[in-house]
């Protein structure tokens, strides 16, 4: 790129973020630059439309921010398990996202097949190319399949994920819904890291909820990977004893092996466990765009990035968000914080299409757990760029969880659902 | 040429405006980590509380309070403590400068 081009796009982005609106620049400086700085978004999850959004915000109009994503419509993780327990319909978690084009996002609705770096542009499946400036990637996650044996072959109902809000959380609903009584539910709960560290005990909760009301003979087992809950384990005990021994809870017992055809599990202790419902949260990693891009390491499952900036080190010119990253130390796989990367994501690239220092990040974390459809839990945390580690973590003595007595989690069950319907709007309204 | 006139008082324009226009204190960054909870510009989904009306030193003592503890709260005694005084007021000069001008 010729030096006066980049030197006019500096000044058009640096002027058009401090007046905060493209209206009010001086009507010479119109014609100067050749084409607006492009920014390439992929992935229009909780981290991309975030980032898209801001990208458009916070440059006054002046970045061409165009959002790639094959998805017909925007169906919401957070509060799908009140789905799946048949505590909330499902259409209350499809959430319109046509604000993101009246912030001047250009929306591309299909999937990205690769990443040419070295000619900045991103590859779509039907082989179209997008030239970009600097691109972000947010693809979210994909599932292992191949860590348990005969899971690749399974069929879909066999041993529904419904970790990807859509036709899978309405599918694992109507199998709890249709299960014979007296039945067996089971979840299957990956090693961590996973995407929603809290989000399978919640799930726990609400399905333990529904079958009190629904059919009470019923058992649920959770065979759990880890050595004990790896979120708000304290909280959810206090909340399972109210479930008596409905909740049969079993750490250690990562599954290595399934049979689709007798819907059973087999743990690496050697333990065989069958279920009428088998809710199998696979293993999981970084998107296959994510590896198609080059952005996952060789022996590696995630993007590692410099946290500064959320740049990938494999890539360069490449932002990462969201799920899809080497979580910093402290840091949860959530929608909230894929958020809070989008903001810091979009201030890095204003900052670095400007030939700026990127402002160090600063991001809050909450993750609300419902334990049943009024009663809700919560973990906080408050995370900071510490530029001698050169990672985001935690801020010490600040976030916790919530407060033991059950009166407050009355009250945190409306700030979860008044949070759902503001992190919605913060991201795509 | 009068493109690059245009240039070169784009590129003045814009030092001028950034010293006098966007503050360097970073509210905007710091105001955006509340807003996944108060709304994008202060305004949130019942229950959230909005802080759009609120004025600057309301919202600078309502953290000071949260804070201490002396401020019935079900989480913002806990992420208070994740920002100091000087933060709190550069949230709070963000929120109370009309979105145009941010
Ligand atoms: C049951 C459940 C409950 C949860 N509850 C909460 C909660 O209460 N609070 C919370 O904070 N978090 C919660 N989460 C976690 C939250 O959903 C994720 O952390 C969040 O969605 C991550 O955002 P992301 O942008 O990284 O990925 P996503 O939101 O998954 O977005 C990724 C997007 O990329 C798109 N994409 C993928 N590949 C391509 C490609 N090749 N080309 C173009 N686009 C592509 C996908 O279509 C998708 O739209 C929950 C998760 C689950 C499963
Ligand atoms: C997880 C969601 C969440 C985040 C993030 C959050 N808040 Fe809050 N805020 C709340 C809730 C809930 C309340 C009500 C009090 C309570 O229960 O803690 C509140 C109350 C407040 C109040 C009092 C409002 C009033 O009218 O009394 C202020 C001020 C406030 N928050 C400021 C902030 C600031 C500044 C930030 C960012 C640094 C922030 N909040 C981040 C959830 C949040």
């Amino acid at each position: 790129m010729p030096a006066t081009s980049l030197a006019a796009r500096r000044g058009f982005l640096r002027r058009a973020a401090a007046l905060g609106a493209a209206s009010a620049l001086p009507a010479c400086a119109v014609p100067a630059p050749r084409h607006a700085p492009r920014v390439v978004v992929i992935g229009a999850g909780f981290g991309g439309a975030t980032a898209a959004k801001y990208l458009r915000l916070w440059s006054g109009g002046a970045i061409d921010v165009v959002l790639v994503d094959p998805a017909a419509r925007f169906v919401s993780c957070p509060l799908s398990n009140l789905v799946v327990g048949g505590q909330l319909p499902f259409d209350d978690i499809v959430v319109p996202d046509a604000g993101l084009e009246a912030h001047g996002v250009r929306r591309v609705r299909a999937a990205a097949a690769a990443v040419d770096a070295d000619r900045r542009e991103v590859v779509l499946a039907g082989g179209e190319r997008l030239r970009y400036d600097r691109l972000v990637v947010a693809p979210g996650i994909d599932f292992r399949r191949d860590a348990v044996d005969g899971l690749a072959a399974a069929p879909e109902e066999a041993f529904p994920h419904a970790w990807k809000a859509g036709p899978q959380t309405a599918l694992l609903a109507r199998q709890l819904a249709a299960m014979p009584d007296g039945g067996t539910f089971v979840i299957a709960i990956p090693p961590a890291p996973y995407r929603c560290p809290p989000g399978p005990y919640e799930r726990a909760c609400l399905v333990a909820d529904a079958l009190r009301r629904r059919n009470p003979r019923a058992t649920l087992i959770v065979l759990d990977s880890n050595p004990d809950l790896v979120s708000k384990g304290a909280l959810f005990r206090r909340a399972w004893a109210d479930h008596g021994k409905r909740i049969d809870y079993r750490p250690q017992s990562r599954v290595v092996a399934c049979d689709a055809r007798t819907r059973t599990l087999v743990t690496e202790m050697g333990e065989r466990v069958r279920g009428d419902v088998v809710n199998l949260i696979p293993p999981q990693r970084a998107a296959d765009l994510a590896v198609a891009a080059g952005l996952v390491p060789a022996q590696g499952t995630w993007c590692p990035v410099d946290w500064l900036a959320l740049e990938s080190t494999l890539v360069p010119g490449v932002h990462v968000l969201g799920d899809a990253t080497l979580s910093a130390p402290g840091m949860p796989k959530s929608g909230h914080m894929a958020n809070q990367h989008g903001k810091a994501a979009a201030a890095a690239v204003i900052a670095r299409l400007a030939g700026e220092a990127p402002p160090p990040p600063v991001m809050v974390n909450t993750c609300y757990s419902f334990v049943d459809a009024a009663h809700a839990i919560r973990v906080s945390s408050v995370h900071r760029y510490d530029a001698a580690s050169r990672t985001v973590a935690p801020v010490a003595g600040a976030g916790g969880v919530s407060a033991a007595e059950t009166s407050q989690w009355a009250l945190e069950a409306g700030y979860a659902r008044g949070w759902a319907r503001t992190i919605w709007a913060d991201t795509l309204a | 040429m009068r493109s690059m006139m245009c240039l070169t008082a784009g590129l003045l324009s814009g030092v001028v405006a950034i010293a006098g226009g966007v503050p360097d204190d970073r509210g905007r960054e710091l105001a955006a980590t509340c807003a996944t909870c108060h709304g994008t510009s202060g305004t949130a989904q019942p229950p959230m509380p909005s802080l759009a009306a609120l004025p600057p030193d309301l919202l600078a003592e309502r953290m000071r309070e949260f804070r201490e503890g002396r401020r019935p709260a079900t989480v913002m005694h806990q992420i208070a403590r994740g920002f100091d005084d000087a933060q709190v007021a550069a949230i709070a000069r963000h929120l109370a400068t009309p979105p145009a001008r941010r």
